[in-house]
Order: C-alpha cells, then sequence, then structure tokens
C-alpha cells in the first residue's frame, strides 16, 4: 500500500480496492498501519470499500461508512460477520478488525 | 391508522426490500413478503432460547408512518409473553412485549404504545436520542442486533 493514499471511501481504480492475495498485502497493510474494510449496510445491496488507519476508532469510521451510504444522524457501530458489535470508542486496532474483513453498518443506540 | 394510498406504501416497502433481502442472507434470517397484506414476516434463530423467532412488519402507511412492527408466534399472527424475546442491556424489547423504537409505530401512544413523546408516528424521521433506523433492512438489523443480546424468551 502506497503510505499517502488517503482514508475513506475507496472506489474503483484504486490500488487498494481489489484485493492482493498473500503475505505480502498483509505486510504492507501492517506496515503502513492503514487497512481496507468491506462495509454492508442494511439500506443498500452493494458493499462500499474503504481505507481506516488502524488507530482510528470504531465509531469515527463507522460515521464515515455511515456518510458515504447516506445515513443522517444515528449511533453508528460495526458488527463483524460473527454478530458482535464493536465498541465505539475503541481503535481499529484494538477492536481486533483486519485488513479486508467484511463489517455491517449497524446502529449501536439503545433503548429507552 | 394513515390516508396514504396502499399503492403508495406498497411501492416503498417494495423499494427497500432488494437490499433487506440481502441483509437477510448475510444474517441468517428468512424473509416473506406478503405483496397484497403489505405484511412483511422476518425469522431466524434464536440461539440462546433454542427456537425460531419471528417478527411481522404491518406496512400499510409506510413511509408516512412506521412499520407495526411485533415478535408472533411463528407461521401466525398469535402474539404473547412466550414468543417475545427477554431484553438484554439497553434493548428496544421491553417488559410490555413492544419493540420500544421510534420506527415500530405500536411504541407511540396513539397506537396503545408508551411513548407520548415522539410527537406521534407521523414525525417518526425526526426522533433522535434513541435507535435511528429510517429503511427496513435497518429495522431488521437493529431487531437482530438486540435479538443477539436476548437472553432467552420472555418468562
Amino acid at each position: 500500500m502506497d503510505s499517502d493514499l488517503p482514508t475513506g471511501l475507496i472506489e474503483p481504480g484504486d490500488p487498494d480496492y481489489d484485493e492482493v492475495p498473500g503475505e505480502t498485502a498483509e505486510k504492507a497493510a501492517a506496515a503502513r498501519r492503514a487497512i481496507v474494510v468491506i462495509v454492508f449496510a442494511p439500506k443498500d445491496p452493494e458493499p462500499k470499500r474503504f481505507r481506516f488507519r488502524t488507530d482510528e476508532t470504531v465509531g469515527a469510521a463507522a460515521k464515515t461508512a455511515a456518510d458515504a451510504f447516506g445515513y443522517t444522524g444515528g449511533t453508528p457501530s460495526f458488527q463483524t460477520e460473527a454478530g458482535t458489535v464493536l465498541d465505539r470508542n475503541l481503535t481499529l486496532a484494538a477492536a481486533g478488525v483486519r485488513n479486508r474483513e467484511k463489517l455491517e453498518l449497524v446502529d449501536a443506540g439503545g433503548g429507552v | 391508522m394513515s390516508a396514504l394510498p396502499s399503492a403508495v406504501a406498497r411501492a416503498s416497502a417494495e423499494d427497500e426490500l432488494g437490499a433487506a433481502w440481502a441483509w437477510a442472507s448475510r444474517h441468517g434470517w428468512a424473509i416473506h413478503w406478503d405483496h397484497g397484506d403489505l405484511l412483511l414476516r422476518a425469522a431466524t434463530y434464536h440461539a440462546p432460547a433454542s427456537r425460531l423467532v419471528e417478527v411481522t412488519g404491518q406496512l400499510d402507511g409506510y413511509r408516512a408512518i412506521p412499520p407495526a412492527w411485533q415478535f408472533v408466534r411463528p407461521g401466525t399472527d398469535e402474539t404473547g409473553k412466550e414468543w417475545f424475546p427477554a431484553p438484554g442491556p439497553g434493548s428496544v424489547f421491553h417488559g410490555n412485549i413492544v419493540i420500544c423504537a421510534p420506527w415500530n409505530r405500536l411504541a407511540y401512544a396513539e397506537q396503545g404504545g408508551p411513548h407520548n413523546d415522539w410527537s406521534g408516528p407521523a414525525a417518526w424521521l425526526q426522533v433522535s436520542g434513541t435507535t435511528v433506523a429510517h429503511t427496513i433492512g435497518d429495522m431488521l438489523a437493529t431487531i437482530d442486533v438486540h435479538l443477539r443480546q436476548s437472553p432467552e424468551m420472555m418468562p
């Protein structure tokens, strides 16, 4: 990965858009301290890809994703494929988010 | 409840169903849409209770007003505590067997629910300070998040 690539939504044509299998890509992601995640949203049949710094919080990254999907308001977070809703206050690294992980955008607000 | 023509509600609902089906396929839910009755049925397995749970959404009036969501005995319209998941921490599942969220018509006082502080069902898209879900897929996703925190069915 190029260390100067911007974070946020990435589009086709971006060097990180398509997965490059193998250890090299993983090592590059680790060295750069940035990851690409594939985010699904319940309102959209198609996922979007995002590049985030691993020291970014789950809440900030989820807000970036929510904005890209056209959500307004709420308390966005990510749900893993195992169903766990990530703590918005943790960094992506601390939450254990991996490069190329598939995440679901969810609202983490509580009931009243 | 709403003077909105059924055709408008149907079009609004069906515009969102593709995304809802895609969501369901990712999360282990089965969805059935009754085009004529504007009724959505969504079912999944509630592992802590070792049983199937089913929620129905009545979508007449959608999106002028939110759907009427309720847990039912699977395959029927029967409601009751035995078909309602017990709440986990901060849950939208309430002990009075109401899914308590502004995107559920049945949570409003006008429909017998506890909330007279949300300016009525027609203002559902403006309510803040609680769960926000403005599409059918987002509503099901929120139900799913809270179901995963539910320890059992209501006693």
